[in-house]
């Protein structure tokens, strides 16, 4: 226990040092570097630190560089209050960027809220949206009401009348599904039954045999990788013809992976793209392809936290401060119109310079951050088509 | 009544592998008498082993065999070097023992395979269909394997003079040792018994559902309650406590929402502890 006061207090002095003595601003990078999130994580940070070059490379802020600190929340909620506990208290960040599950930011959010530090997140939980932020809180993601949105759209495109759902018994999963049915509903469609099941189940025949009895048209899913699995597995065993719908986080390669291409065909996942027609994403997508060696498109978040970053300078830069609770509403106003469309921090700090008002529209969307911190991006949709997920179509919500 | 009847076959399949697990449980229970945390995990160990042969190439049998044979040598190793020493202390340092092991063996599952989900190579079938039920030919392998392994263990706890042994061990601790039965040869057989069930029970999960870590964990408390409901320490009250518990869950959600369905299970059991306090065949346990 001493050694670890210790160790604590001897950081504390060291990075005191090292914060407190330039005149910078400090921004915390929170991504998951290890467990589920692991495949998006380390792209995301190179983003981060690569559009906090572009902004020091172009002049800073207000004359200030900005200093970045990089912590590793590990996809799970208790790591990553620990890692933003220090970045707010030891290295004094002003935002934390790049929180990716639900469960994280929903569980770093308050200690943002309290502390006055902007949280900027790629997280789909409904509650972000009525959250109490001051604020200070801001996502990138699409909600996963909006999922439920988009769901609609396609069901009603694809000329679907009578649908079933089943959601996992947690607020993304009744949220992608509740909001489907409202939609579903009001466009004349009708819902047959709806089913919320628990999760860690090794069998969900009971739970697949309600939704399959009033032979729907589609059966829509608010589910996880491990039970859609399960869930399409033994509805292929029961032989009944069915469409799915689902989010692409169940509906991917890894699922046709374990059950063949056979079982999955057909299958129908979606999930929020980058608009490719903006102007900055093939610049974006070659310089990520130059980092990471990867494909934009294989992790849409590092295009968000990217923009999060650009977002939170043009801000700093209108309000004239470095102060959250100062320049946070201007991150509405320098995302959305009316403004000068601006598709970098260079254009944008120049428009500032000459007085004009600003519209950033970023790489992963327009970026029109609303009253609830919340941005409408473009769904893509995704079939399985002879085992391969092919894109076959992109929905914009409010067209 | 086709639907009340492909939910009671539905629950028969599922509490056949919750079966074996509970029987493990059950075993460990009756010859030391404390409940092993870790035996769920045992299952995944099972499961993952029997994957890598697979993924080698080898068929399901073989592969199986070589979950088993994992199963009892590292739960062995843990025998040995964990529950043998805890032995003379009071029964909760054996409990407290278990949940170390069961975090030692999921964390290494983890810290090797990853969080990943897996599938053994199996292709998916449509099932067979008669007079308006459904089956797969899975179902079928696992109800089959699991009523042969039932029955063995039944001739080896009646028929053989170790089995005999076991049972006068679970009975009276110290009436046993009194008269020249060795504890250690029968407390190991009960280990080699429990633990194959373990990686049988790992198997058949992994070919009806996925593959992940917590798979075990995640059936260990219907275990634990099918161990109570039948009479915990008592084989066929574990076998019979859990088709109990898989039917009930099953049936449950033609009457309630399915979310409520391990709730309806555990609202039996305890109607049934009510009614009969050592469970359905239950004899008075003294824990030590």
């Amino acid at each position: 226990m001493f050694f670890v006061l210790l160790l604590m207090a001897l950081l504390l002095v060291s990075q005191d040092n090292k914060t407190l003595a330039a005149d910078e601003i400090r921004i915390g990078a929170l991504t998951p570097l290890t467990g589920a999130g692991s495949p998006y994580g380390p792209g995301m940070q190179k983003s981060i630190a690569f559009a906090v070059d572009e902004i020091n490379r172009a002049g800073g802020i207000n004359g200030k560089k900005i200093q970045l600190f990089t912590e590793d929340g590990q996809t799970d909620p208790e790591a990553a209050v620990r890692a933003a506990k220090k970045l707010i208290e030891v290295n004094k960040a002003t935002a934390i960027i790049g929180t990716w599950s639900s469960g994280v930011t929903m569980a770093v959010a308050p200690l943002a809220i309290n502390a006055n530090v902007v949280l900027m997140n790629t997280s789909g939980a409904p509650e972000l949206t009525t959250l109490n932020d001051k604020n200070l809180v801001f996502r990138t993601e699409a909600s996963n009401v909006l999922y439920g949105v988009a769901f609609s759209k396609i069901a009603l495109k694809r000329g679907y009348k009578t649908a079933c759902t089943m959601a996992f018994n947690n607020p993304s999963g009744r949220g992608n599904t509740e909001e489907f049915a409202k939609r579903f509903k009001e466009a004349g469609g009708k819902v047959l039954e709806s089913v919320v099941y628990n999760p860690n189940q090794p069998t969900y025949k009971a739970e697949l045999s309600k939704v399959l009895a009033p032979k729907p048209d589609v059966i829509v899913m608010g589910s996880y990788l491990p039970d859609t699995t399960i869930i399409l597995k033994e509805w292929y065993q029961t032989g009944q013809p069915m469409k799915w719908i689902g989010p692409a986080w169940a509906i991917n390669d890894k699922l046709i992976e374990a059950l063949g291409a056979n079982v999955a065909e057909g299958a129908v996942g979606v999930v929020t793209v980058p608009d490719t027609n903006l102007p900055a994403f093939k610049t974006f997508e070659m310089k990520y392809k130059e980092l990471t060696g990867q494909d934009f498109l294989t992790n849409t978040y590092s295009g968000m936290v990217y923009d999060h970053t650009i977002c939170l300078a043009l801000a700093m830069v209108a309000a004239k401060s470095e102060d959250p609770t100062v320049f946070n509403p201007r991150i509405q106003t320098i995302s959305g119109p009316p403004g000068v469309k601006v598709y970098s921090f260079e254009e944008g700090l120049n428009e500032l310079k000459k007085g004009n008002d600003i519209d950033y529209d970023g790489v992963s969307s327009k970026i029109d951050f609303d009253a609830a911190g919340d941005v409408v991006p473009h769904f893509g949709v995704f079939e399985v088509r002879n085992g391969k997920r092919e894109r076959i179509d992109t929905i914009v919500i409010g067209e | 009544m086709v639907d009340l009847l492909q939910h009671i076959l539905n629950g028969i399949t599922s509490g056949c592998v919750l079966a074996l697990v509970a029987l493990g449980v059950t075993l460990v229970f009756g010859i030391s008498r404390f409940a092993s945390v870790a035996h769920g995990d045992y299952v995944t160990l099972g499961a993952y082993f029997a994957l890598v042969a697979n993924r080698a190439g080898w068929n399901l049998v073989l592969s199986g065999l070589v979950g088993v044979m994992a199963c009892v040598f590292f739960g062995y190793i843990f025998f040995i070097f964990v529950f043998r020493p805890l032995d003379r202390r009071p029964k909760i340092a054996s409990v407290i023992g278990s949940i170390g092991v069961a975090l030692v063996v999921r964390h290494a599952i983890l810290f090797i395979w990853g969080t990943e989900q897996h599938s053994y190579q199996v292709a998916i079938e449509r099932g067979i269909r008669f007079m308006g039920l459904m089956i797969t030919k899975n179902e079928i392998i696992i109800v089959i394997t699991a009523f042969i392994l039932m029955a063995f263990i039944h001739l080896i706890l009646k028929k053989t003079r170790i089995g005999k042994e076991m049972r006068a061990l679970a009975d009276d601790q110290d009436l046993a040792r009194v008269t020249a039965i060795n504890p250690l040869q029968v407390i190991t057989l009960m280990w080699i018994l429990a633990l194959s069930l373990a990686g049988v029970a790992g198997l058949l999960l992994g070919l009806k559902s996925i593959i992940t870590p917590y798979m075990g964990w995640d059936i260990l408390l219907s275990a634990f309650a099918a161990a109570i409901l039948g009479g915990i320490g008592n084989p066929y009250g574990a076998m019979a406590g859990a088709i109990t518990i898989g039917v009930s869950e099953e049936v449950s959600t033609m009457f309630f929402p399915p979310t409520y369905r391990l709730a309806v299970a555990f609202l039996i059991m305890i109607l049934t502890l009510l009614f009969r306090p050592s469970g359905i065949f239950g004899q008075k346990v003294e824990v030590k």
